[in-house]
């Protein structure tokens, strides 16, 4: 009970135990006053002086409840256990025999440290009334204030067999059992527990929680409910409790088959497989995610059919942004079904735009890419997706070489959204462009500007480009060598990679001693490996520090050349080589955090 | 035949052209707590380091040997390849009558153990940052291992954020939140398992075990409620000190009186918190800053300055870059001076404050480090905070601490007594 109002039941029961019309009305108020007086000194934890006050009121009226429970606890808090147990002895030997009392001996026994009376105390509290449950609870609930579960689970045990009731008890002895760290009773007895009421499934799983870090509750409570669904496979409650184990276990797959079998029997229609499917993607559960998707598609009359079909081509779209063709084709074929059977869903918007980007980005069709754009923003042009596909217009215009175009379609959209990632992009495109065009200076106006905001995603290569400029000028009025490498670039940037690879080498020809040779040849490597000759690319890499020995890229291009090692060639040896060189000829390069990282997972420190 | 001789020239030649390296420990040096690492890596190799106490922050002088330098270069430490003579200009410098400076030789990667539960918790130890971070390797012990004996394996022992009065970190508010539970009904098991009716009789004999550790030679580190805990412990080990919301029964109602401070190491004549609500042990820690003052830019604490050659041990412990620390709070926060031991040795406190940081003893045959607070780098780690991201304080002064304890034990000592 709590403590405010335990004290207003003891003063009102004191009240009326001290009105009885048989008593002298002064020595009641007098009584009153010293038990006031008392629990004054019991609230500020002066028990010694509490005590003779207590002893003296129950001396006068040991018939008052009150006096003897504030006297026992005063006893209690001065650790007189002995005088404690007197009390109880005194109002023992008065009435018949009382589990409530003997319960109390017991755990004043237990504190004073003698266990097997107090274990004899409560086997007479027990056997005071072995019938009754109201017997064993008394006597469980000390227990388990004394924390001793492994008692107080004996005591249960025991009622359910004597009062022949194998039900009873059941969530105190589950609980218990959680605590005791004896999880396959404690299962075993939730699973009796839903079966009687399968609508507490919420409540079993919330007095589980904060078991369920524990892998031994885990396991116990699946090895229970699996056994539970052999048993009572129409049974949802059981279902529901394993998937939800599953889960907790991070078993998507064993998960997927409960959702399996819970959407038929609550005929959700799919329902429960998708909700699963999202928490599995989101869990990182890709193949359980893809398997529910398409079980989803499989079933004939579902409400979410639209649903399934678009986040199918989600995930295969995931799987095909680190370069899988098969999962692009397959992310392709599900939005194309999804455009095709639902045209009116309000998902049709961000199906085209994510067909159109893997169409430009890793399909490379890029007339398909732009009639798919183009419908979107025909259709859709309010829509928020709409802001990034004419972002990629203008990417695909720059491909197809329509430079106007291009530059039309990021001014627009710099214009139009003026702040944030899209803007910021736009206008980093928008430098490139006046660099490829050899307008140095416009470029830089550009470029200064994004690079003010250092935590934005072009502030890197914009600060990358504004060096190449800065440094590159000249020697001639025009910028020659810096206008062909831009030239080269706009070819690069256009997929022309033979023609740009020829141009650099052209350039490279030219320029002898220009401070952009460096930048020529760095570019040159990166277009081999482009172009699948990574050992031609590795060679220029490696011997770029001798031949450029005061360039600021001499780091970048041993990084470079690691990663061809490491990467295209697999020669982990060599990798580790070339990334050792680098951290022992360029200690203050800012790639040494990321060459570190590299060293140790080649040397397997990492897992 | 001359080639040869060339060559026979220059391969004598060549060793002596740089054979020593010199681990610098001051502003030069990129990452404070991966050298710490470096030093115990190479005298677990079985290479001598010399620590050249408070010359360049505390550095570090080892002979070369294959694999150094790409160990150096991989943990991103930064190094001197010397010549012997630049070396030994340095010693005889570090050696000089009139310098406040002194070389220790370390000769042995010490044995760690960190006590720590095997349950997770919701906050992080700073040694086990620190010990990770820096690539030192440790066991982690508990209990159990301590009542079984295992202690003595161990050359340097590290307590964090424990409770040794068996009042669970007085975390009451989280009675019901699962690492509560879990750590309830481990520490409960392990008490019956060992014949303990209560968990404060198991971590009573935990702490006099660890004292008997330190007593015969070993090294105690202690931070944050490890500390204080500690020894108000072993002081009520003739009382009961743990309030009924703990233990299920009440406080001694004589346990004051019955404070044996004899059996501290740091701390005495020291009153426990009674109240199980309070979270606070003792008057030992003097806690937080009031919240109008408790700004990180304005809590510091500085380390005092120790004759090198003649107290070589809290020299050590206090080697550094800077004299000055931020501050950082932790369940005991510093310690109050007057309550301290007159044969403890203060190592850093508060200036204008009666607040002390950090302090070390010696008990029979070992020693023990007391340090104050939390995370020397989050200077208010809650309660499910996540753990602090080493490599973004790689210099860290407080963190440094920590580490000069583990080579401490690693400095030529003589024979312990058994």
């Amino acid at each position: 009970m709590h403590r405010g109002l335990a004290r207003t039941f003891y003063l009102a029961a004191l009240l009326l135990a001290l009105s009885a019309p048989s008593r002298a009305q002064a020595p009641d108020s007098l009584l009153m006053v010293r038990y006031r007086a008392a629990e004054q000194l019991l609230r500020s934890g002066q028990y010694q002086q509490a005590l003779p006050l207590l002893e003296t009121l129950y001396r006068e009226r040991p018939d008052v409840y009150v006096f003897y429970d504030r006297l026992k606890q005063v006893y209690e808090n001065l650790k007189r256990y002995d005088d404690a147990l007197r009390l109880i002895e005194s109002r023992l030997d008065a009435r018949a025999p009382n589990p409530a009392l003997l319960a109390e001996k017991g755990r004043l026994l237990y504190l004073k440290g003698d266990e097997a009376a107090a274990k004899a105390a409560w086997e007479a509290a027990i056997q005071s009334a072995p019938q009754r449950s109201g017997t064993y609870r008394v006597v469980y609930q000390t227990l388990l204030e004394l924390r001793r579960f492994d008692a107080a689970i004996r005591v249960l045990e025991r009622a359910r067999r004597t009062l022949s009731n194998p039900s009873i008890f059941l969530l105190d002895l589950a609980y218990l059992y959680s605590l005791e760290g004896r999880y396959e009773e404690a299962m075993e007895s939730y699973r009796e527990f839903l079966q009687q009421d399968a609508r507490r499934l919420g409540f079993v799983q919330t007095r589980l929680e904060p078991f369920m870090d524990e892998a031994a509750a885990r396991e116990a409570g699946i090895a229970v409910f699996e056994r539970a669904v052999r048993r009572e496979p129409l049974n949802a409650a059981f279902r529901q409790m394993l998937a939800w184990l599953y889960l907790r276990n991070g078993d998507y797959a064993r998960a997927l088959n409960v959702y399996r079998a819970l959407d038929r029997l609550q005929q959700a229609q799919g329902q429960l497989l998708l909700q699963f499917a999202l928490q599995a993607r989101d869990a990182g559960a890709l193949d359980a995610a893809r398997a529910a998707l398409e079980d989803i598609l499989r079933q004939s009359g579902t409400s979410v059919r639209p649903e399934a079909h678009y986040e199918l081509g989600r995930l295969y779209e995931q799987q095909a942004l680190g370069g899988d063709t098969t999962a692009a084709r397959l992310a392709r074929r599900m939005y194309r079904d999804f455009l095709a059977a639902f045209p009116n869903h309000p998902l049709v918007p961000d199906a085209l735009y994510r067909l159109a980007r893997l169409e430009l980005d890793v399909l490379h069709h890029p007339q398909t890419a732009d009639s798919l754009l183009t419908m979107l923003l025909d259709r859709y042009a309010d829509h928020e997706v709409a802001w990034q596909a004419r972002f990629d217009r203008g990417r695909l215009a720059l491909q197809a070489g329509d430079l106007s175009a291009a530059r039309l379609a990021f001014l627009r959209l710099l214009d139009e959204r003026r702040t944030g990632p899209l803007a910021e992009a736009a206008r980093y495109q928008l430098a490139l462009f006046d660099f490829y065009d050899g307008a140095f200076e416009a470029a830089l106006a550009q470029l200064d500007i994004l690079v003010e905001d250092a935590a934005s995603d072009v502030a890197n290569d914009a600060l990358t480009l504004r060096l190449l400029i800065q440094e590159n000028r000249g020697p001639d009025s025009l910028d020659t060598p810096l206008r062909r490498y831009a030239q080269a670039r706009l070819l690069m940037d256009r997929n022309h990679l033979e023609a740009a690879l020829d141009s650099l080498n052209a350039l490279q020809q030219d320029v002898g001693m220009h401070p952009i040779a460096d930048d020529v040849t760095l570019l040159r490597a990166r277009l081999l490996r482009r172009l699948g000759r990574p050992t031609e690319a590795l060679a220029l890499l490696l011997e770029f520090p001798l031949r450029y020995p005061r360039s600021p890229l001499r780091d970048q291009s041993l990084y470079e050349a690691a990663r061809i090692q490491e990467e295209d060639l697999r020669d982990h040896a060599a990798a580790l080589d070339t990334y050792t060189r680098l951290l022992t000829e360029f200690p203050g390069s800012p790639l040494i955090p990321e060459v570190r990282t590299r060293i140790r997972h080649l040397r397997g420190e990492d897992a | 035949m001359r080639s040869r001789m060339l060559l026979l020239v220059w391969l004598l030649a060549a060793p002596s052209a740089a054979q020593q390296i010199l681990i610098p420990m001051d502003a030069y040096q990129t990452d404070h707590l991966k050298a710490y690492g470096v030093a115990y890596w190479a005298l677990s190799q079985g290479v001598d380091v010399d620590w050249l106490l408070n010359y360049r922050g505390g550095a570090f002088l080892l002979q070369d040997f294959p694999g150094l330098q790409a160990e150096l270069r991989i943990r991103g430490v930064a190094f001197e390849a010397i010549d012997d003579a630049t070396a030994a200009r340095i010693l005889a410098e570090v050696e000089a009558e009139d310098r406040n400076t002194a070389v220790v030789r370390l000769e042995k990667a010490p044995r760690i153990a960190v006590y720590a539960p095997p349950y997770t918790q919701p906050w992080d130890d700073a040694v086990m940052l620190a010990l990770n971070y820096a690539e030192v390797p440790y066991d982690q012990i508990y209990d159990e291992e301590v009542l079984d004996g295992e202690l003595e394996k161990y050359d340097w022992l590290h307590l964090h954020h424990e409770d040794f009065t068996g009042q669970y970190g007085k975390f009451i508010q989280y009675r019901h939140m699962p690492w509560y539970v879990e750590q309830q009904r481990q520490d409960e098991a392990t008490a019956r398992k060992h014949g303990f009716r209560k968990v404060s009789r198991l971590k009573l004999a935990v702490a006099q075990a660890i004292r008997e550790y330190v007593r015969r030679g070993g090294f105690l580190f202690a931070m944050c409620s490890g500390t204080d805990t500690f020894d108000i412990a072993l002081a009520a080990h003739n009382t009961d000190i743990v309030p009924a919301e703990y233990d299920g029964d009440p406080v001694d109602p004589d346990a004051l009186q019955k404070l044996d401070y004899s059996q501290t190491l740091a701390f005495t004549n020291f009153t426990p918190v009674f109240n199980p609500y309070e979270y606070e042990h003792s008057d030992i820690d003097v806690g937080p800053p009031p919240p109008q003052l408790r700004d990180p830019a304005l809590d510091y604490f500085t380390l005092h300055e120790f004759s090198a050659k003649w107290d070589p041990v809290p020299t050590m412990l206090t080697q550094n870059h800077v004299a000055t620390i931020k501050g950082f709070i932790g369940q005991t926060t510093a310690f109050r001076k007057s309550l301290i031991k007159p044969e403890v040795v203060i190592l850093a406190e508060a200036p204008g404050r009666d607040e002390v940081k950090y302090l070390y003893g010696p008990f029979g045959q070992g020693f023990f480090t007391f340090y104050a607070g939390h995370d020397p780098e989050d200077y208010q780690h809650f309660v499910g905070d996540p753990p602090t991201d080493l490599s973004l304080h790689k210099n860290s002064p407080g963190y440094r601490l920590i580490l000069n304890n583990i080579l401490f034990p690693a400095a030529r000592k003589q024979k312990r007594k058994t």
